[in-house]
Formats: structure tokens, sequence, C-alpha cells
């Protein structure tokens, strides 16, 4: 950095997450003069530019690779896939929420600039190159992502997963700010090259202790076993929208950060860390999808599965290579399309006063909404990994990249679980198709940014199963200009 | 340069069921003639398959080759061969016919029924003519889900407990073979280029360690499929829950994806490994044979009987194919070929009767005869092709199998042509106590014969029982070319001397 001012670089690096954060200020004074009956829909409209504007930042420093603010904060491929990423679950959130949010009563028009700063937060965290930065990244998200969960104030389940998910994050934040300590004392800086550079002189024991710190923090927002215990409680009190939102945005910003960090900057070390992700990876997707089976609730069912999701991933990170790397952009941007496919079937489920988010809601749903009932399939069929849909070249490509590595074994175990996981989302089908049931729904065609945000979701189900090469050349070049 | 034949014959039926859902599903004649009418398409197409397909070659023809997904070296890739052609058209052949039967059978949904019964079709037929390994899981996969559907939506009361069996049954077979592909695929690219291609990965050097147990991840996802004893447990229940038409598709070419995986995939890539096998796969088979009779004997319900005798006639199929000569292996592909037909057969003889009666417990008939003479007289035609007799169909591939069997092993020869007796009887026994006797419940007094439409689906299928069993020349014609190429594979000069399994070449 030269002088005082910002250097280009600086600006292009923060561009596109400055960009959303710019847009969530004046929605948030936008808001401030709004009375409390006038409507919400202006601020919809308001966030939803702000996220364009986010894309169009994204993409016009596409191509530059640079680092801005002394090498602290990365502009390159793999940061602006991250971006793409969040702020498609941002967007899509948004589109599940806007009835979603009336239907429920929840007035608040602070729920817009929150949602567009938590999605700043996690472009910064895709984009750190300092712990510091990383940091920054995750409290910006976490902060606003607390409010969000529990925005819905008269319930009191909302409340409760609030209370419980701030209180076990600043517990996991407190660990991640351990471990940055931990590093910084090893190593001497907080950047990631530096800290890369240092490793071979510094104490092992306090690098090692460092980075198992760093593995906590982190996977507690991945929802990694057995970080995850708040997990189902906060998933399922959140409002439904907030829901989404966590699982996809916020897994996609820890599971970036911990990528860069680990698959780039941390590989000298990889035989070290690799055990333990490997029986981290081992643990998560085997307990997310066993526990998952005894769910009734879908939005709870939901919740674990996207723990064992996070097992997915993770497999993808222990076997080190650049494949890996790829895959873990592929899958989320796979997961992000399915899952928040899933959580708009949940909405659109609901009626005022009723939630129907129990299983049984969805028996005969095929013969009453079959549009409806045919996405959900889609959503449920590319979770279990079942071609031609996005989530099985997604596991694909992740088993690939463990085969590749050597680990042969944890394959073994994916695919086991991948087999139990077709098990629950199985049942959701069979309610649908092969049980008859009443309960009546507002018709989707009533409804129609919600019908958006289901049909953009199938559109990218479908799309990223049959065609799948250019996004995954897209998550290669992105990983291989990671720096 | 030819028209992408095969491509047309894959996605055909599927964009048919894309555009059977626009269709009003109101009133149910609309879906029936439309998926009828639309099914023949494809048929007409394999047809013309048939006609360019030449007999003298073993290569794969009609060739059609696309990069799917370059950065990992998938393609789409389609061929036909002589292992293959017979299979697409008993596939293309089955469906029209199927359809038509569900006419009578299907009351409620029948939109929904004809699109994954169309869906099914494309997933099989990509199954067959797929020569690239990831395409081939991919056609694998999609044709599981409809035939899910087809039990889970339109079976018996146990339906719900039959598909969810059958869906995790197969899929945990599949992805453990997926985990083999990926591993032979790397093992492939590391000295040769990276790719899913079949042909090429035929050449793979793997040593005896990994084909064991890439050949075990491969075979248990196909003998699941076959099925094999002991992994045959999903297939009474979804047999006995599954509409007609499911289980005729279910047992008529399902099955044989997993007879055609050994012969595609198992036996020529990993051949160290399959011929090592045969203390393992040809007694299971025998077993199968054996167990697959006996157990087929007192079961009081048609269509279960029918079920354990497919699981007894592949355990032929198995064993032809584990007699690594020329007899063996395309009387195995014959067979299949002709289990689809009498097996199909026969549960769509099941099916006209549990129309009429809404049972199938072989008690509650007896001296249909005299009541309903076409129907036993068709009846009896495609019983005595399923016990072999000569004149008809399954003769020629069960004789040709036991040939082989002999050559190879007198034992599994031995074992199994006590299969062939065993057959008879529990056939001839039902046949007997449903046709036969005095009419025992008033009930089936009343019973009408064999509709115009029946008939006219049960004749197609009777003229090709009689015509294998007269003149199997053309179809043995163009499945020996590619058994014998299968064979070469199989047989091709290897370095370890670890496999001491008996080698009798025909």
């Amino acid at each position: 950095m030269s002088g005082a001012g910002m250097s280009a670089a600086d600006w292009e690096a923060i561009l596109p997450a400055l960009v959303v954060a710019g847009a969530a200020i004046l929605v948030l004074l936008y808001e401030a003069f709004l009375g409390d009956e006038d409507d919400r829909t202006a601020l919809f409209w308001m966030s939803q530019l702000g996220l364009v504007a986010g894309v169009a930042a994204t993409l016009s420093v596409w191509g530059i690779r640079t680092r801005g603010f002394s090498g602290t904060l990365a502009l390159d491929g793999f940061a602006l896939f991250v971006d793409l990423v969040c702020i498609l679950a941002a967007s899509l959130s948004l589109l599940m929420a806007i009835g979603y949010l009336d239907r429920i009563n929840v007035r608040a028009g602070e729920f817009y600039p929150l949602v567009l700063f938590a999605t700043s937060g996690m472009m910064i965290m895709g984009a750190a190159r300092d712990l510091i930065v990383l940091f920054l990244g995750l409290e910006i998200m976490s902060v606003a992502a607390y409010v969000l969960v529990g925005i819905h104030r008269r319930d009191r389940k909302s409340g409760e997963a609030a209370l419980k998910y701030f209180l076990l994050g600043a517990f996991a934040t407190g660990f991640l700010l351990y471990g940055i300590a931990l590093l910084y004392g090893a190593t001497g800086s907080t950047r990631y090259d530096q800290i890369a550079a240092g490793l071979g002189a510094a104490p092992r024991m306090m690098v090692l202790a460092g980075v198992a710190m760093l593995l906590v923090g982190l996977g507690f927002k991945m929802a990694a076993v057995p970080f995850h215990f708040w997990t189902p409680d906060v998933y399922e009190g959140a409002p439904t929208a907030v829901t989404a939102l966590m699982a996809v945005g916020i897994k996609a910003a820890a599971f970036a950060g911990f990528a860069r960090l680990f698959l780039v900057h941390l590989m000298s070390i990889h035989p070290d860390w690799a055990q333990v992700v490997w029986w981290l990876a081992a643990l998560t997707m085997t307990a997310g999808n066993v526990v998952a089976i005894a769910q009734s609730n879908v939005k709870r069912m939901l919740a674990y599965s996207s723990i064992a999701h996070a097992g997915y991933l993770l497999v993808a990170v222990v076997s080190g290579s650049g494949d890996g790397g790829a895959a873990v952009l592929f899958y989320l941007a796979a997961y992000a399309f399915m899952n928040l496919g899933a959580f708009a079937v949940v909405i659109a489920l609901g009626v005022r006063g009723e939630p129907n988010e129990d299983i049984s809601s969805y028996a005969g749903l095929a013969g009453r909404e079959p549009v409806l009932a045919a996405a959900m399939a889609i959503f449920m069929l590319s979770l279990t990994g079942v071609p031609p849909f996005a989530g099985f070249v997604g596991k694909v490509y992740i088993f690939r990249a463990a085969v590749d590595a050597g680990y042969l074994g944890l394959a073994v175990i994916a695919v086991i679980n991948s087999t139990i996981s077709a098990y629950y989302y199985l049942r959701v089908v069979i309610e649908m198709y092969m049980r008859e049931g009443t309960k009546l729904l507002p018709a989707l065609s009533s409804r129609p940014y919600l019908a958006a945000s289901i049909f953009i979701a199938v559109a990218g189900t479908i799309l990223l199963g049959v065609f799948p090469s250019s996004a995954m050349d897209l998550a290669r070049r992105s990983f291989l200009s990671v720096g | 340069m030819h028209a992408p034949l095969l491509t047309l014959i894959v996605f055909s039926p599927f964009f048919s069921a894309l555009l059977l859902l626009l269709l009003p599903g109101e009133p149910a004649g609309v879906p029936r003639r439309a998926a009828f009418a639309l099914a023949l398409i494809p048929f007409a197409l394999s047809l013309g398959l048939l006609a360019g397909f030449d007999p003298t070659l073993a290569t794969m023809q009609f060739t059609e080759k696309v990069p799917w997904i370059p950065s990992l070296g998938v393609s789409y890739s389609l061929g036909v061969d002589g292992i293959s052609l017979w299979l697409v058209l008993l596939t293309t052949f089955l469906t029209p016919l199927v359809i038509l039967a569900a006419w009578g059978d299907i009351e409620k949904r029948v939109k929904e029924f004809m699109f994954f019964m169309l869906l099914l079709e494309s997933g099989m037929l990509g199954a067959l003519l797929s020569i690239d390994l990831l395409l081939f899981y991919v056609f694998w996969e999609l044709m599981l889900f409809p035939m899910a559907f087809l039990i889970g939506i339109w079976g018996g009361p146990r339906r719900i407990y039959s598909a969810v069996k059958f869906v995790l049954y197969t899929m945990g077979g599949g992805l453990l073979m997926l985990i083999g592909i990926l591993y032979l695929v790397l093992a492939h690219a590391k000295t040769s280029g990276l790719t899913f291609d079949l042909l090429a990965i035929y050449d793979t050097h793997l040593s005896f360690n990994e084909q064991a147990w890439l050949f075990a991840a491969f075979a248990l996802a196909f003998a699941i499929k076959v099925p094999m004893f002991p992994l045959h447990t999903w297939l009474p229940d979804a047999h006995t829950e599954a509409p007609t038409g499911g289980s005729v598709i279910l047992a008529g070419i399902l099955l044989k994806l997993g007879t055609y995986g050994f012969v595609r995939f198992a036996l020529p890539i990993f051949p160290l490994a399959a011929r090592a096998a045969f203390p393992i796969i040809v007694p299971l088979a025998v077993i199968g044979i054996l167990y697959g009779a006996i157990v087929a004997m007192p079961q009081p319900d048609m269509k279960r009987l029918v079920a354990y005798s497919s699981v007894s006639h592949l355990g032929f199929v198995m064993v032809g194919l584990w007699a690594f000569n020329l007899p063996g292996i395309s009387g195995g592909l014959l067979q299949m070929i002709n289990h689809g037909l009498s097996t199909g057969a026969l549960f769509l003889m099941v099916g006209f009767i549990y129309e009429r009666r809404h049972t199938r417990m072989i008690t509650e008939f007896g001296g249909l005869w005299s009541i309903v003479p076409i129907y036993s007289a068709i009846f009896m035609l495609v019983m005595l092709s399923s016990i072999g007799l000569p004149g008809l169909n399954g003769f020629v591939g069960e004789f040709l199998i036991l040939l082989g069997a002999f050559h190879a092993n007198p034992w599994a020869g031995g074992l199994a042509t006590l299969g062939v007796v065993l057959g008879a009887v529990y056939m001839l026994t039902m046949y007997k106590r449903v046709i036969f006797g005095p009419v025992t419940v008033e009930a089936n007094r009343a019973l009408h014969d064999l509709s115009g439409r029946e008939v006219a689906v049960m004749v197609p299928i009777l003229v090709l029982i009689i015509w294998l069993g007269v003149y199997p020349k053309p179809f043995l014609d163009r499945i020996e070319p590619s058994a014998r190429a299968v064979l070469a594979r199989v047989d091709r000069p290897v370095a370890t001397p670890r496999v001491a399994t008996a080698e009798v070449r025909p």
C-alpha cells in the first residue's frame, strides 16, 4: 500500500463485498424512514438490486488476480466463485422470505439489510488470507446471523435458537481467536503466506494446537461433528428463510475460509491435520445421516442432512489436492441450488399459523401440487446423489478426489453414507407420491416470488447435473488461481 | 457418418414421457393410447438398428461419442454389439406390450404410470448402450427410480416396503461400484490417458489384488441385480408387490442388466479375478438354481412362484457365463433373451388372471381349462417355454449353457441339470393345479377369456418363443462374434499363474 490512500488493488479486492455492504447500508437507511404499516416490497427489491450490483462488481473484477490491503485480502477466482455462491444463497433466501415473513407476522424491515451484511461477511471470509481478516468476515456474518435467527420475536423457538446460536457461537469464536493467537505466537504473523513460510521453524506443538483450535472454530460454523450440537435446534427454530441462508451461505463461507487456509497455506502440514479431518469427515457424515433417519420434522431432517453434507465436503478437503479444492467449490454450488430449493419447498408447504413441517404434511402432495412435488423430488434425489442431478456430479467429483489421493476407505464410508441418506430423503418422496393425503395448500402460482426461487433452484440442480462441464471447469480454474 | 440412431433410441422414450405430461390425464384412454403409440417409436427405431447391424463384426457399431465432462474424461459414448443388440430389442419390444397390457390393469394415475414406464425404458436402453463407464452408471441409477415409483405407487399392500428395499439394495451395490469405477479410471490414467471409455479401460493394467477388489465391487452391484443367491431377498418382495407391468419389466429386462454387467464389465475388465472367482460364483449360481426351484415349489402365490423361478433361471445364465467357453457364454446371452420373453409372459398371464379375480393364490383356481380355453392354451405354451421344452426358446439357451457347463466343470453341469428337472416339477404342478381338475371355486365360473387386446399382447411374444425355439440361428449369429470377443479378453495370455481353475476351451 502506498501512502495513506487505498491502492487500485485494495479497491478491486474489496469491491464485491463493499458493494453488498454498501447496499445494506442504503437499505437500512431507507428502512428507517418507513412507517410500521408500509409495504416492505421496496426493501426486497432494493436488496435484490444490491445483490445484482454485487454480481456486477464480481464480474467487473473477473480474471484479475491480485491482493489488497498488504496481502491480507485476495482477489482471485476462488474468492469470486465463493462470492457468487454466497450471493446466490442470499438472493434465493430473500425470494423465499418475502411472502414467508408476512405469513409469520415478522414486520421487521431490518431483515433485508441484515441478510446483506451477513452476505458481505461471507464474501470477506472467502477472500481472507489473513487470520484477522478471516475473523472479521466471520464476525460480520455471525452477528448478522444471530439477529436473523431470532428475528421472529414472538416465537419462543426462534428466541431460544438465537440465544443458543449466540452463546455457542461466541464460545466457538473464542476457540478461533485462541487458535489465531497460538499461530501468531508460533510463526510471528497472522498472514497466511507468512504463516506458511514460518511453519518450518515454528514450535510444532504450538502450531498443531493453534490449527486444532482453528478447526474447532470453523467446524462450528460448518456444522461438523462434534461441533454440531447447536445445528438442529437452531435450524429448526430459526425462520426457514434464515435457515436456508445459514445452511448454504454460512456453510459455504466457512468452507471457503477453511479450504483457502488448509488446502493452500497449511499443505506442508497436511499429514498432520488430514488425520484429524479424516475422522471429522467420517463422523460428520455418519452422525448426520444416521440421526437424520429418526427425524419426522422435515426442517430438522434437513438440518441433519446439512451436517451430513458438511461431511462430504470434508472428504474433499482431506484429499488435500487441487481436485479436492475444486470439488469443494463445485459441491458448494450444487449444494446451494438443491438445498435452497428444498427449504423453499418447506416454506411453500406452510400456511398461516401452521408451518406443516411434519413429514406427514407431505402425504399425497403429488396429487394436489404436482409441480411442487416434482421439484421436491428432484431436490431430494439430488441431495441423495442420484444422477442426472447436481448432487450426483458433485459427489462423483468429491469421491474421485478422495480415491485419487488414496483415501479409499473414506470414499467407501462416504458411499455407505449416501445409501443411508437415500432412506430419509426417499421418505419425503414416498410421502408425496405413494401415500394419500388431504392437506390443502395455497396454490404455488399465487406466490410468484417463492415459485421463482423454486424454479431457479430446479434449473440449477438440473443444469449442473446434466451439463456440469463448464461449472466444473470454472471451479477448477478458480481453485487453481487461489493464493 | 450416420444419423445418431442410438441417441434417438435412448431418448425417444424420455421425450415421449415429457410429452405425455403435457397431455390431459383424463379420460384414461388418452394417456393409454398415447403412451402405446409413443412406445412404438423406439421399437421401430430399433428394428432399423437390427436391419443395419452387421452380424459379422464383434466390435461396437453405430458408435457415437461426444465429450460430456472433458475435464474428468467422461464422454457421452454409445455403441451396440452382439451382447447388447438383442437386449435393446427386447426392451423396445416388451415396453409397448407392457403398456398395452396395463390398459386393463392400471386404473389410477394412468398418465403417471405411463410416464414412469417410458422413463424407465430410457434408463434401461441407456444402460445397455453406454460404453462410457460413468454414463453407464448414470443410466444404471436412472432406471432404478422409475421402477421404485412403479412398485411404490401401483403396487400391492406392502408396496412401500418393497420399493424402499429395492432402492436400498440396488443403490448400495451401485455406489460401491462407483468407487470401483473411479479407482479403475484413475489406475488407467496413471499409464494411459484419463478416460471413462470402456474400450480403453479394457486394457488397463491391474495387479491381481486390484482386480480382485475391483471385481468384488462390480460383482456386488451386478449380483444384487441378477439377483444371485444370497442377495436375492429383495426380488420376491419386489415382484409380489409390483404391478404386472412392473414385474414384466423387472424380470424381463432389469435383472438382465445384472448379467449384462458381468459380461460387459466384470469379465473382460478383470479376467484374472473373474477366473479366480469361479469357486465362489459358480457354487452360488448353482445354489441359486436349486434354491430358487426348491423354494418355488411350495409357494401358494403364483407370482411369488414365478419370482423364485427367476432366481433359478438366472442362476443358469451365471453358470453359462462362468463356463468361459463359447457355448456357455453365447448360451447365457441367449438365455437372457429367452428368460425375458418367457418370464415376462408368465407374469403377464398371472396378471391377466389377477385382474379378473384379484387373487393369485393357486388354491383359488382349478379347472380353468373348460372356462377360459384361450387363456389356458397360451399359458401352457408360455409355461412350457419356461421349463425349456425342445422346440421352444428356453430349450436352446439351457442346452447351450449346460453344454458349456459340462465342459467347464461336470459337477456344475450336473447340478444345474437337476435344476432343469426341478423347474419342470414346480411349473407343471402349478399349471396342473390352476388349469386342470374340477372347478373348485364358484367365482371362477364367471371368468371371461382373454380379450382381443390381451391376445394381441401375447401373440408377438408367442411368435418369438416359437421362432427362437425352432430357428435360433439369426439370433446366435449376431451374438457369437461378440461372445468370442469377450472370451478372447477373458482368455488373453496372463503372466500370473495364480489362476488354476478349469480352463477347458470349446
